[in-house]
């Protein structure tokens, strides 16, 4: 039963292979419907449904990057090559507006050139968040740039952005935020194993373009009836993979993931949305999402100077039983690579085996990395 | 008598040993790898028999390393990671950093007294600082592979190569020779281009003697002074150092089988 309802799951979140046929779908369900692209790690996607708007998420992909190089230099990360490839071919011109968070010099590029050069297709809006969670300013400068992040969807997409919509579109993500730990934690136990890491990043990639109230039906159907079976787990090494915040790895990449002899525990594929957990509904939305954000845990572009990154990862480590710990890193990612050093230090001081392997979305020469988990893998067992 | 097999599949040579019941060194086979796996395995399998005077059927077990390990046909793959470690503490026990410089990979390995990986690192993408780079400069140089380390130890004035990749590294040797270079201060100058980088990944892992250095590029005594010199200590090399994940692979096949035959044991016993 558990195995049918995880395959019935894992089938209706393939859309994300294909998000412009589930896209044309929605719109056909919703005559006049807008839609609004978001880049990775963090954009309020509430206010992006409470102006009545699809949000969807801006990945990048599999692409030879031929029209973006002359833009973008060759060694900036892939996920912002390969999405102005995309951009540049038209495939975003479906896109009503696209909200860039500020999370690196790279981000900040794209966004900027995105405003330059596609301003005339589709609105283009940096979201200003802060990089400090912590300060005194944070929360009343954040909620004061997302009123005029709201006024500006406002105005372009012509619904005004009431605060019970917002009210609304909070709990819908508190929803799927709710339901995506549920399946974070299901994913920990024996029966969780039965979960691949291709099958987890179909599964939360699709959160990022399905409507939320449909992405979470599916979950809550799929843990009603998943259960934490005390079937044994598959003779392999429990991990954490760290690093998966902004850009997901090719396919062939995360299938020789799954055939190393690794088993993925935990992760924080996506972590950037999931990490604003449960943020209040009464009162000033406005303030109650900047709260969210400013609660949640730090990541490589955010900074708290008490709640520090590895302490998410030994969590995680501690609560998966896992063995050791996999930075998969995007190749030319500053953040993450200066994190890197941090994180390292404190596995080694408490003895946790780790390795650091660099990915772009063209997968390269994949036999190298297979040589690397597979040895990980032997080393640890 | 049961034999073991340990086939190490790698870019430029497949390597075979076999080791007998008593985990002793039978024989050892290198032939070029070619462009097809089976076939090069064939060919080493068969010449490592003849050598030990040993038939087919008495391999018991065969374990297969190197990139092409999962085409090897062989009763089990392990990472050449694993293997060359098995292999380097057989050959030498005090061994506790191992170097392996093969034809497309370099690695850097720490391990434990009793064989484990402790930690390791590896190239990744790019050619530089493993065999396939000296194997490109010595056709600039117009010079057999084999004479480049000897030929390199007669240089007291290297020429400096800054390039690590190997296409812009070969335009820098023959902007050298252009220039008037001798060929024996390139060579030297190569070495030294070569022995930073993969001292730079020895670093990485935290270099802690002995140190064992084996793959092809271990034979170019030239490479290997040049390591040793940059490194401040000597390195073991052994006369099989060529063969180390070949023989980590058989060592492996053999405790594998003797454990599968143990559990098969105590299961007739009723243990």
């Amino acid at each position: 039963m558990a195995d049918e309802s995880f395959s019935s799951l894992l089938q209706a979140c393939r859309v994300t292979t294909n998000p412009g046929t589930y896209i044309a779908a929605w719109k056909e369900r919703h005559p006049g419907g807008r839609l609004v692209g978001f880049f990775p790690t963090y954009v309020p996607t509430e206010l992006i449904i409470a102006a009545g708007a699809l949000p969807v998420g801006i990945w990048g992909g599999s692409i030879s990057p031929s029209r973006a190089n002359a833009y973008i230099q060759q060694f900036t990360c892939s996920i912002v090559r390969s999405a102005t490839e995309y951009a540049l071919k038209g495939t975003f011109d479906i896109l009503d507006a696209a909200l860039f968070p500020p999370i690196c010099d790279s981000a900040k590029l794209v966004g900027s050139s995105w405003r330059l050069n596609f301003s005339d297709r589709f609105l283009v809006e940096m979201v200003n968040l802060p990089e400090r969670l912590d300060s005194g300013a944070s929360v009343s400068y954040l909620a004061a740039e997302l009123r005029r992040i709201g006024a500006v969807l406002s105005e372009r997409l012509g619904d005004v952005i009431s605060d019970d919509a917002l009210r609304a579109a909070i709990a819908a993500c508190n929803r799927v935020r709710r339901l995506q730990e549920g399946f974070y934690r299901w994913r920990e136990s024996p029966a969780g194993a039965r979960a691949s890491l291709t099958d987890v990043c179909t599964i939360i990639k699709a959160g990022t373009v399905m409507d939320a109230g449909e992405y979470a039906v599916l979950l809550e159907e799929f843990l009603a009836s998943a259960g934490t079976s005390q079937r044994n787990p598959p003779p392999t090494i429990p991990v954490v993979i760290t690093g998966l915040a902004c850009q997901l790895p090719h396919v062939n990449l995360l299938e020789v993931f799954d055939s190393s002899g690794l088993r993925v525990v935990n992760d924080d594929l996506f972590f950037g949305m999931r990490a604003c957990g449960q943020i209040a509904a009464e009162g000033d939305p406005y303030m109650n999402l900047a709260q969210g954000f400013a609660d949640s845990a730090p990541l490589a572009t955010r900074y708290h100077s008490r709640k520090k990154r590895h302490e998410l990862v030994l969590d995680q480590v501690r609560s998966g039983r896992a063995k050791g710990v996999v930075s998969l890193i995007p190749k030319f990612c500053e953040p993450e690579w200066f994190d890197l050093r941090y994180l390292r230090q404190e596995l080694g001081q408490r003895s946790i085996q780790h390795i650091s392997i660099d990915f772009e979305e063209d997968p390269g020469m994949i036999g190298a990395v297979q040589t690397r988990l597979e040895a990980f893998a032997e080393t640890l067992s | 008598m049961n034999y073991f097999a340990g086939i190490d599949t790698g870019s430029m040579a497949t390597k075979c040993v076999l080791v007998d019941v008593d985990g002793q060194f039978a024989s050892s086979a290198v032939v070029p790898s070619g462009a097809r796996i089976s076939i090069a395995k064939e060919s080493a399998l068969q010449e490592a028999l003849t050598k030990a005077g040993v038939s087919r059927t008495q391999i018991v077990f065969m374990v297969a390393t190197g990139y092409g390990r999962k085409r090897a046909d062989a009763d089990a793959e392990v990472t050449e990671i694993t293997c060359h470690a098995r292999g380097a503490i057989y050959l030498f026990p005090e061994t506790r950093t191992i170097l392996d410089i093969g034809g497309q990979d370099t690695k850097a390995i720490r391990v434990e007294a009793n064989g484990s990986v402790k930690t390791f690192a590896m190239n990744d993408k790019c050619a530089a600082g493993t065999g396939r780079f000296l194997e490109v400069m010595a056709r600039a140089l117009e010079v057999d592979l084999e004479d480049m380390g000897p030929l390199s130890m007669q240089s007291t004035s290297p020429q400096r190569i800054s390039s690590f990749c190997t296409v812009f590294g070969e335009s820098e040797v023959v902007s050298h020779l252009a220039n008037g270079a001798e060929v024996k201060d390139i060579a030297l100058g190569l070495n030294e281009a070569i022995g930073q980088r993969v001292v730079g990944m020895l670093r990485r892992v935290g270099v802690e003697a002995q140190v064992t250095m084996s793959g092809g590029v271990s034979r170019n005594i030239g490479m290997r002074k040049t390591i040793e010199k940059l490194l401040g200590c000597e390195m073991n090399v052994s006369e099989h150092s060529q063969v180390v994940g070949a023989l980590g692979a058989a060592i492996i096949a053999r405790e594998r089988w003797l454990a599968a035959e143990e559990e098969k044991l105590e299961r007739t016993d009723g243990r």
